[in-house]
């Protein structure tokens, strides 16, 4: 992942200017994100950043998950999370207890959490009017097929296990890149704002078949932690293939905004 | 028209809705919470005004009788005065619950008073925020009725009340106070309430928001013997510091950190604990950090200095 993007409009014609008055550069690299694109990626880094660190505080209340509505320590988890507790009525495999830091947890999460809400909703609105979504994030109709996939799959497969060098001059995601976002976008980001939701007493309340949806409170605490699972999970892979795509280069795509 | 024309309709359609909800918070200083200041405050109000909105007066979910949960926790807490043994083992026929602060009349009431009220029961989740839940059928009396009794002044914006431990106490505002669901809770399952679930009485308020004092009180055992109506115009945010156990502010976090359930010094915690400037460890009985947390004579932590600070700005 982290190929180059189809730079902006803006972008394209500076540099086919710059093409024209200098023909004797090589050709631009347009690794160049639009600044929105820019901004709302590290807001939203910092964002789950944050999130991840408060939500793991809070989860060592009570390392434990249930299914359903209910669940406590006089109920069966289906799984226990092996981190010591901030709770002495909570059984751990630990013989010590952690401080209790959900006083600053909680209010750096739903913080943290607001600045995620917001910056996706303004992400989301301007990928849609801007053409984002369309241009860089849905696969050309050619390669809406397991063979596209499957040949993004063999290039990095013979990368990482033939050592053969990856293209470093694409400029668009490849079909897979751009599903694994639309899926990250559209799939994981909300379902995992939807089931913390579905923790709040007050929506509990104003919306319970959200709730419901989830299966139970109990339910939706599971899938809470499962999906950011998913999600820390993808960005780990995703730094590896920044990595291994000239780290440098993206990253100056992502900040400055040109390669 | 295309590109332009679907980014100019998109603006405006924000636009609108930005100023749809501006016009729908502008004076509603109900949605302000006050714990809007501070590092964290920008999250707590978008957070409070947000739910205040979406939920509106809806009701907590009732659950049916088959969901009861079978074996419901009680979560601990700590050593409690042996004045409370005494009363339990009188039957708390000399317990009373105190009525008190910007009302009209002021109450003393006794469980049969309590008892012999309009009564209600609903079988209610009890979510704490750390993740555990479980559910059970409540039987009490509407904290409104009380409240009527006794007769709001003018003015009144919050409810605190306090527990026979002098530093476990909490505060709600007026609306969940008067919500319906928000029960002084003397039944749990068809029987009296049991000590470890906060009797002889517990405020049982599973409305919408309610779990954070709900929490908190069922945190720190839920008997109470004191309501106290308070209005504006006092050092709020003092008073919010549990009714927003999330936020609390920070001098009281500083100070209520490191003090476990029981509210005895874990070891370590006196330096945090002094340098809160709250809770004043004198210097006698100070554990050193090497020594273990086994003390013959637990440090004094001052819980009087709190909960004197904390009632002068209620009184």
């Amino acid at each position: 992942m982290g190929q180059a993007v189809g730079s902006t409009s803006g972008n394209l014609e500076e540099g086919a200017l710059r093409d024209v008055a200098r023909p004797d550069m090589p050709p631009r690299d347009r690794t160049g994100h639009s600044i929105v694109v820019r901004i709302s990626h590290w807001l939203i880094v910092a964002a789950v950043f944050a999130l991840t660190l408060s939500g793991t505080n809070i989860l060592t209340s009570h390392p434990r998950l249930y299914w359903g509505e209910t669940g406590n320590v006089n109920d069966e988890p289906w799984l226990v999370i092996p981190i010591p507790a901030s709770r002495r009525s909570v059984p751990t495999a630990y013989d010590f207890r952690l401080e209790d830091r959900n006083g600053w947890s909680r209010n750096l999460h739903f913080e943290a959490a607001w600045v995620l809400v917001l910056t996706g909703l303004v992400y989301g609105l301007w990928g849609f009017a801007s053409g984002h979504f369309r241009r860089d994030l849905i696969p050309g109709r050619g390669d809406r097929n397991w063979r596209a996939f499957s040949a993004t799959v063999a290039k990095y497969a013979r990368h990482f296990l033939r050592k053969e060098p990856l293209p470093t001059d694409e400029i668009a995601y490849n079909p897979l890149q751009r599903v694994t976002y639309l899926v990250v976008i559209f799939l994981l980001f909300p379902a995992i704002i939807a089931s913390g939701l579905a923790m709040s007493p007050y929506l509990a309340a104003a919306w319970p078949g959200l709730v419901e949806f989830f299966g139970g409170r109990q339910s939706a605490r599971s899938f809470h932690f499962l999906l950011v699972s998913g999600l820390l999970g993808f960005a780990v892979v995703h730094v590896i293939l920044v990595k291994v795509s000239g780290f440098s280069r993206l990253l100056r795509g992502m900040t400055i905004g040109h390669g | 028209m295309d590109r332009i024309g679907r980014r100019s309709l998109i603006a405006m359609l924000a636009g609108a809705s930005g100023f749809g909800m501006a016009k729908a918070v502008w004076g509603r200083s109900d949605l302000i919470p006050p714990d809007h200041g501070g590092p964290y405050g920008l999250g707590n109000t978008l957070t409070y005004g947000a739910s205040r909105l979406v939920t509106g007066d809806a009701l907590a979910r009732e659950f049916p009788r088959t969901m009861i949960s079978q074996e419901p926790f009680a979560n601990g807490f700590g050593a409690l005065p042996e004045a409370f043994h005494a009363m339990n083992d009188r039957g708390f026929v000399d317990w009373r619950l105190v009525v008190d602060g910007m009302v009209e009349k002021p109450l003393s009431l006794s469980l049969a008073d309590l008892r012999k009220m309009p009564r209600r029961s609903q079988i209610t989740e009890v979510a704490c925020e750390e993740g555990w839940s479980y559910i059970a059928e409540w039987h009490g009396t509407p904290l409104a009725h009380v409240l009527d009794l006794a007769g709001l002044k003018p003015g009144v914006k919050f409810i605190s009340y306090g527990t026979i431990q002098p530093n476990k106490w909490d505060t709600i505002d007026l609306d969940e106070a008067m919500h319906p669901q928000t029960l002084l809770s003397f039944g749990m399952n068809g029987g009296a309430l049991p000590v470890e679930f906060g009797g002889p009485l517990r405020m049982r308020a599973p409305p919408a928001g309610l779990q954070e004092p709900q929490v908190h009180h069922d945190y720190h055992g839920g008997e109470f013997d004191r309501v106290r109506a308070h209005g504006a115009g006092q050092r709020r945010s003092r008073l919010f510091v549990v009714r927003w156990h999330m936020s609390p502010p920070r001098t009281f976090a500083r100070a209520s950190r490191g003090l476990d359930h029981s509210g005895t010094l874990a070891p370590g915690d006196e330096r945090r604990l002094f340098m809160s400037g709250w809770i004043r460890v004198p210097k006698a009985s100070t554990p050193s950090r090497k020594s273990s947390n086994v003390s013959n004579t637990p440090p004094v932590f001052g819980t009087s200095a709190i909960s004197s600070s904390i009632l002068a700005t209620l009184a």
